[in-house]
């Protein structure tokens, strides 16, 4: 999962809206800078770094892991707000950065107050066609693997309930409703 | 700047490689030849023979000649596979007291990893004398399907042996290196090396420099020894059914068959038939018995089949694992002698619906692709790179026996992953984790790399303490595991216990007798050779004695007597 002060678009030097082919040659060109072949003097330094950028290259050029690292640091920035300069937010012009992550900012504020409905104006303002359905959808992901079920729940049901058309939530949602009876069941 | 050779250091051959001015050279051994093959043997008056001359004299000497030694190299006497080559390896093999395999020759108990620093050093001196200067840096291959101990103890010879082994790399990779495909097209390759001894496939992954292995697997025990020995076994099966004797228990005998079932196998690439005589096999009260027949194809075909096909199954693992269809390759290259073998190729074909590709040569590939590396580290090339995998999961031991991955097989290396462990009793002062390598559920089924005790943990409540530990694979395939307290963001100390291989002092010593010991048989082996060659090539008149020869007239002479007289040199 993601490690702590590693920003994997800083890491690889890539905007966060990167295509797949961006990711992959900025992967390759990262391999050349790190990689202990071409840094034989410092093999330490080399061999940490070059973990880094595959792990990075693992995550982000996988869609369903890049959509739950994406979430991952989205939801941390409300804590790391201050130190955070770019990455995520690396937009073209600054002026939209900042706009963006004021955006941003309230979203998370109203998505913690628990107006879902609010909070998803303000995401999609930030970053415009970013879907949160989806992002919900990611956190129930992680909350499954995390085995919070409970929150799994809770979340998945947001999911849907944002986007009742996805035939997937319901499915993911019905499956862990059955799951979560059977492990009621075998408690009693 | 000092030279760094590849080494292919086979299970039945061994090759070098390298890089100079940009052209590929094949380093010749001593006597000429491109492949030198991995054997070592001690007379009977204590000379080394290392190569071609313990090769020949192998049938004369065969408790005495070690051969395949990497079958056993990282391995532990009860291994199933060991325990299966125990009856048929003509020399004996004995436990070490931590399990490993031993192997005696001359009545003295060695580790592989010391037989194979004797080829090490055999190549190392003909490369040396090659090249006309000293050879201290190699990158040696291994079969993808090494896992850590295996890897270690190729690493441990190198040491023995004197040499700095700056890299260990994927023989697949390697070839993949020397194959030849422009790294900067975008394709998709499969690599199948059926060597000697072992078997691997891997695909990759080319594009803008860079080789990137998406997935491998194989089996470390199959291989032409195995094809060898299904010739054998069908031949020892039809004299028995003739004369009613077991060439079993013969060991002589069993050389003799091993060698000629090889011979017959290699012609069998080319011909439809070949006879095999072998004069005198036994000797009985009626006199002496001789073993006559002729092999077809066909019958090698159909005694060797379900070996070739048992190939199928890692190739099909390997496309799962890259996600990919045969549809999806570009090409697929041969290595590794057995695959001359038409069986082969045609099940080759048929899983990957494709004609192999012919422009690599199979013996050389692996050591051609080890020169292109060691040329990349010495910084000579610059435009490509190697991106490979581990070839297995790495995990630890959990509660109730389970394994718990960390690294996923087929993880880009190098690599690192950290957790986070704690105690669970007050006061605990240290923590165990047992490392392993495989894809098991249950941890004792899988191959235990070793363990790693926390120890000195600061008094404190249970699961206060915090103690990160990171497991390190680094671009050689091998592991390291450290430790950080992260309370005191200090390094936490750690007492590892490998469950095999050799220790660091015993390495140690090895290598001083290495240049001490055996660098005094080893010469007396070459005198031997050299003195054997001499009296081959011509006796020259009035001088009996090969050491003070007078005058040389050829070339060839000359060359021998330069040689030989290092080594009267070195004794003086």
């Amino acid at each position: 999962m993601a490690k702590k002060n590693i920003n994997y678009y800083e890491l690889l030097e890539i905007y966060p809206a990167a295509t797949q082919e961006e990711i992959e040659n900025a992967f390759r060109a990262a391999l050349y800078k790190y990689h202990p072949d071409h840094n034989p003097d410092r093999p330490e330094w080399a061999h940490e770094k070059t973990a880094e950028v595959v792990e990075a290259y693992k995550v982000l050029s996988d869609p369903l892991r890049r959509k739950i690292y994406n979430f991952i640091i989205f939801a941390s920035l409300k804590k790391t707000t201050k130190e955070y300069k770019f990455g995520i937010f690396q937009f073209n012009e600054k002026k939209k950065f900042e706009e963006a992550m004021q955006y941003f900012k309230e979203g998370v504020e109203l998505f913690d107050q628990d107006d879902k409905a609010a909070a998803l104006l303000k995401f999609q303002q930030a970053f415009g066609t970013y879907k949160f359905s989806e992002a919900i959808y990611n956190v129930g992901v992680i909350y499954i693997i995390t085995n919070k079920l409970n929150e799994a729940l809770h979340a998945f049901k947001e999911a849907q309930r944002l986007d009742p058309e996805n035939q997937h939530y319901v499915k993911v949602l019905d499956r862990l409703q059955e799951l979560m009876r059977e492990i009621d069941k075998a408690r009693k | 700047m000092p030279k760094i050779i590849g080494i292919d250091l086979g299970t039945t051959n061994s090759c070098m490689g390298l890089i100079e001015d940009g052209k590929l050279i094949i380093i010749p051994n001593d006597e000429g030849f491109r492949t030198t093959p991995s054997v070592v043997a001690l007379t009977k008056d204590g000379a080394l023979l290392v190569g071609n001359a313990a090769k020949r004299q192998q049938i004369m000497n065969p408790e005495n000649t070690i051969f395949s030694i990497k079958r056993f190299m990282g391995r532990k006497f009860t291994d199933k596979v060991v325990e299966n080559d125990l009856k048929l390896m003509p020399y004996k093999i004995v436990p070490a007291p931590n399990g490993d395999v031993r192997v005696v020759m001359g009545g003295k108990i060695y580790s592989p990893p010391e037989i194979s620093a004797l080829i090490l050093m055999k190549l190392k001196r003909d490369a040396e004398r090659y090249l006309n200067e000293p050879v201290e840096k190699a990158v040696i291959t291994v079969p993808a399907y090494f896992n850590d101990s295996q890897r270690q103890a190729t690493k441990d010879a190198g040491k023995i042996a004197g040499l700095d082994v700056v890299r260990i790399i994927n023989e697949p990779t390697a070839a993949a290196l020397a194959s030849g495909f422009d790294s900067k097209s975008k394709m998709k390759i499969v690599i199948y090396d059926l060597g000697g001894g072992t078997f691997d496939v891997s695909i990759l992954k080319l594009g803008q420099g860079i080789f990137e292995v998406m997935s491998t697997s194989g089996d470390t025990h199959l291989g032409g020894d195995d094809f060898d020995q299904r010739i054998i076994d069908y031949l020892i099966e039809e004299f028995y059914k003739k004369e009613g004797i077991d060439l079993r228990g013969d060991r002589v005998a069993l050389q003799r068959l091993k060698d000629a079932a090889e011979k017959a196998k290699i012609n069998l690439s080319t011909l439809e038939a070949v006879e095999i005589t072998l004069q005198f096999i036994a000797v009985t009260k009626e006199g002496p018995k001789h073993l006559q027949t002729v092999l077809t194809r066909e019958k090698l075909e159909a005694l060797t089949k379900d070996l070739a096909e048992s190939t199928a199954v890692p190739c099909e693992i390997a496309l799962r694992d890259a996600g990919l269809k045969p549809s999806d390759i570009d090409e697929v290259v041969l290595v590794g002698g057995q695959t001359k073998m038409p069986l082969v190729r045609s099940v080759v074909s048929r899983i990957f619906k494709k004609t192999p590709y012919e422009g690599v040569n199979p013996d050389e590939a692996v050591a051609a692709g080890a020169a292109h590396q060691a040329s990349v580290l010495k910084g000579d090339i610059r435009d490509i790179l190697l991106l490979d995998v581990t070839a297995f999961s790495l995990g630890i031991k959990t509660e109730g026996g389970v394994f718990s991955k960390i690294i996923e097989k087929n993880s880009s290396i190098p690599t690192r992953k950290s957790e986070i462990y704690t105690t669970t009793k007050d006061n605990q002062s240290f923590v165990r984790i047992e490392v392993y390598q495989g894809e098991k559920p249950m941890a004792a089924d899988n191959k235990l790399i070793g363990t790693f005790d926390l120890v000195g943990i600061p008094p404190a409540k249970k699961g206060t303490p915090k103690i990160e530990v990171m497991f390190d694979i680094d671009a050689n395939g091998i592991i390291k595991v450290s430790a950080k307290d992260l309370m005191t963001g200090k390094e936490q100390a750690i007492q590892i216990t490998p469950d095999s291989g050799l220790s660091k002092s015993e390495v140690e010593r090895m290598a001083k007798d290495m240049t001490t010991e055996f660098a005094e048989k080893l010469a007396k082996g070459e005198k031997l050779k050299v003195q054997q060659e001499y009296k081959q090539v011509e006796q020259l008149p009035g001088d009996k004695d090969a050491g003070v020869l007078g005058e040389v007239k050829t070339e060839e002479q000359k060359k021998k007597k330069s040689i030989f007289d290092i080594f009267k040199k070195k004794e003086g």
